[in-house]
């Protein structure tokens, strides 16, 4: 160069640079320089270009774009400048090291992880460029612009042809074959002028510039290309083809290149602008994602898919089988409900009740909601005089928890609970409670007559004679002439103490009603009726509890029979006349009952000294070790042992009596009955009997 | 013990579905950790 411009540019320069000198030999475009900046200590480079005659501002403009960016992949630029002359002096950072193409002619082909590496710091350039307000693209982009520096790393040089893109593209200033994307070259073709006049190597721009109208305009994606290009060349060590040449795939190589690689390098470098990236942080995205793009990766996530979809569609059958298992063992466990309790049903028609009582404690085992087994079993319960167990049992059940039964059913189910519960709690005399299960009854089943006949029998019970009146009538209009009216008539007469107007309806209830519960009822308390006005009701007493006896069933009327043997045992005790048949009638009555296995304590004890009235002692001493037996506790069963043996030697010769078994039995009570609290008149009159035996 | 078939389905289904918890577990254990390997070694193979 010749002084007089070296000259020129130190001037131009300022006393802030030193040491200008030429750098390289002079370009086509440009021409470098060397000098050494005071203020930062620091080498640059000053570029000299011929400006745009045409474009004054453009240059101002994008040379101050230019300097405002930072990079550590880019030079910086620290100035620009022009001069009179028609040049533009941009003033860089020097970068030490050597272009790119002198690295890889110097180190052969670079290997997939190198390239890999500087692929991407082009990315990282390129994207910071194109994130410019308006990106700047290089277009330009080639081994001759890429430095190396000591620390391995690339810097992206000469920004002589970078443009800033406005709108949907700019028009190419310039392009290097083989790393130029084809829209580089969609030039107006009238620039060219008459074509038959073109020479050769303008021909051939002529031929691609037509070749290239379809692709649109340079944008971000330009630069794309030439970085796909220039990774091409980083691992071949060849240039790529120009774009309108017959292409070289890499795979014609010998290199080691793994698909994903493969790929994204010619996604960039797809003719089309359309197909490739969109941007270079969508390139870097991908050579990130590279990994995921390999085969043996793709094979995992096959593999994994495949394991997700069968263990899946396992656990999805596997729940599906659960909820079809668990509601199928809803339905069979309400059939075998049902099943129980029928079958306990069943075993209540054969009398069979302590079985009934195993099948319903069953059912409600299986399912603790439903009413039903409740009810029957209190029922039961009830019918034993079991009242403290029924309690108990039927307080258990929640009347707002309906289970499976719904509307009447559920209604009818609590109705009949709650009636059970009113009768134990009236057996208990615990009348307040009995009302308040009473009124719960009937406010379920309000169309129930039995419902609202005992509730009447209660209220009178505890002296609320209008709410009493109340229920009385609405069961006249709901079962007219049915009986129930006159068995709560004659009970609430019966608590007014009017005991022969009792008496009237009980029996009027008792003979005229084809209800099994009315019935009962009724002819026990005209009993009770009877027994209140005194012995001369005896014989009427008997005859309604033997009509009651008549008109039940043989599972019914226990209690009847029961009553109606106590009530013979008065008659025979105040009518001596006709003592032994009174005491034949009651015995009959006590052994049906032993006979049905529905004996109680008393009506044992009651037979045996029956029997023992009838001089039938080795039957009643039969009875009473039984009894001794069953109840080993019970000092009652050897007191009556005693007293009878006593009884039975006292009808033999004074010589041939012996009371040692009359003593043994006496000594047994004695011990058992030191533990009873209550005096027993038996008992008193046995210990006088003993203390006066001789011996 | 006699099972009805909705104690047969509920059983087997529970068990099924246990195993296949299980197995999924033991699945995703063993993929997540051989993912882990396989990007670490395709990784090194680029970087």
């Amino acid at each position: 160069m010749a002084t007089a411009s070296l000259d020129q540019l130190r001037e131009l320069l300022g006393e802030d640079f030193d040491d200008v000198r030429p750098l390289g030999e002079d370009g086509g475009m440009s021409r470098l320089f060397r000098a050494h900046k005071r203020s930062l200590d620091l080498d640059v480079v000053i570029k000299r270009m011929r400006m745009d005659p045409s474009r004054p501002a453009d240059v101002r403009r994008e040379a101050k774009v230019m300097t405002s960016l930072r990079h550590q992949f880019l030079p910086r630029i620290f100035d620009f400048k022009t001069d009179g002359a028609g040049y533009c002096y941009t003033i860089m950072e020097l970068i030490p090291g050597c272009t790119l193409r002198q690295y890889v002619r110097r180190q052969g082909a670079l290997g997939q992880k190198q390239a890999l590496f500087w692929m991407r710091q082009m990315c990282q350039a390129a994207e910071y460029m194109h994130s410019q307000h308006p990106p700047i693209i290089h277009s330009d982009i080639k081994p001759e612009n890429i430095m190396v520096t000591p620390e391995g790393n690339l810097c992206l040089i000469d920004f002589n042809v970078a443009l800033e893109l406005r709108d949907d593209g700019v028009e190419a200033v310039g392009a290097t074959m083989g790393y130029a994307a084809p829209e580089q070259y969609n030039i107006p073709l009238e620039r060219f002028g008459p074509v038959q006049q073109l020479a050769p190597e303008r021909r051939t721009v002529y031929d691609m510039a037509t070749a290239a109208q379809s692709m649109g305009k340079v944008t971000v994606r330009t630069d794309l290309y030439a970085i796909g290009a220039v990774t091409y060349f980083m691992l071949t060590g060849y240039d790529p083809p120009c774009w309108n040449q017959p292409p070289v795939p890499l795979t014609r190589f010998a290199i080691q290149l793994s698909d994903p690689f493969l790929q994204v390098i010619e996604r960039c470098m797809a003719l089309e602008p359309g197909r490739r990236f969109s941007s270079a942080g969508e390139v870097l995205r991908a050579l990130d994602g590279m990994a995921k793009l390999d085969g043996r990766y793709k094979a995992w996530r096959r593999t994994s898919q495949a394991a997700a979809l069968v263990v899946g569609a396992g656990l999805i059958l596997s729940a599906f089988a659960m909820v079809w298992g668990w509601m199928l063992l809803g339905q069979e466990t309400g059939q075998s409900y049902n099943q129980l309790i029928q079958e306990a049903r069943q075993l209540e028609a054969q009398m069979d009740y302590a079985g009934q009582q195993e099948v319903l404690l069953q059912a409600i085992g299986l399912e603790r909601d439903r009413p039903e087994a409740y009810a029957n079993l209190g029922a039961l319960l009830y019918r034993q005089g079991d009242y403290d167990q029924a309690v108990e049992l039927l307080s258990q059940v929640d009347v707002e928890d309906t289970g499976t039964l719904e509307g009447d059913q559920a209604a009818a189910a609590y109705g009949q609970i709650q009636y059970v519960l009113g009768g134990c709690y009236y057996q208990l005399e615990d009348f307040a409670k009995a009302l308040q299960a009473y009124q719960l009854a009937s406010a379920l089943c309000p169309e129930e007559p039995a419902y609202c006949r005992d509730l009447a029998v209660c209220c009178a019970r505890l002296g609320y004679s209008d709410q009493a009146q109340e229920a009385l009538t609405r069961l006249e209009q709901l079962a007219p002439g049915s009986g129930d009216g006159d068995l709560a008539a004659g009970e609430i007469a019966y608590f007014d103490g009017r005991y022969e107007e009792a008496y009237a309806h009980l029996e009027e209830a008792a003979r005229q009603s084809e209800d099994v519960s009315v019935i009962s009822r009724a002819s026990l308390q005209a009993a009770q009726c009877c027994q209140q006005l005194g012995a001369d009701w005896l014989d009427r007493e008997i005859g309604v509890l033997q009509s009651a006896v008549g008109r039940l069933g043989v599972s019914d009327n226990g209690a009847q029979l029961q009553v109606l043997a106590e009530a013979w045992l008065r008659k025979a005790a105040a009518d001596p006349a006709q003592q032994t048949s009174c005491w034949e009638e009651a015995l009959a009555c006590l052994q049906e009952l032993m006979v049905r296995g529905q004996a109680t304590f008393a009506v044992r004890q009651n037979a045996a000294l029956t029997l023992e009235y009838l001089s039938r002692f080795d039957e009643a001493e039969e009875v009473l070790l039984q009894l001794r037996q069953d109840f080993p506790q019970d000092y009652r069963p050897a007191m009556r042992l005693a007293l009878l043996y006593l009884d039975e030697e006292g009808e033999k010769e004074v010589g041939q009596r012996s009371y040692d078994k009359a003593r043994q039995q006496y000594d047994e009570a004695e011990t058992l009955y030191v533990a009873v609290a209550a005096q027993d008149s038996d008992m008193i009159r046995l210990r006088e009997l003993m203390a006066q035996l001789p011996g | 013990m006699e099972l009805s078939t909705g104690e047969m389905l509920l059983l087997g289904g529970g068990i099924g579905f246990a195993v296949f918890l299980l197995i999924g577990v033991v699945c995703w254990a063993v993929l997540r950790k051989k993912r882990r390997t396989l990007l670490r070694t395709i990784e090194e193979e680029y970087q």
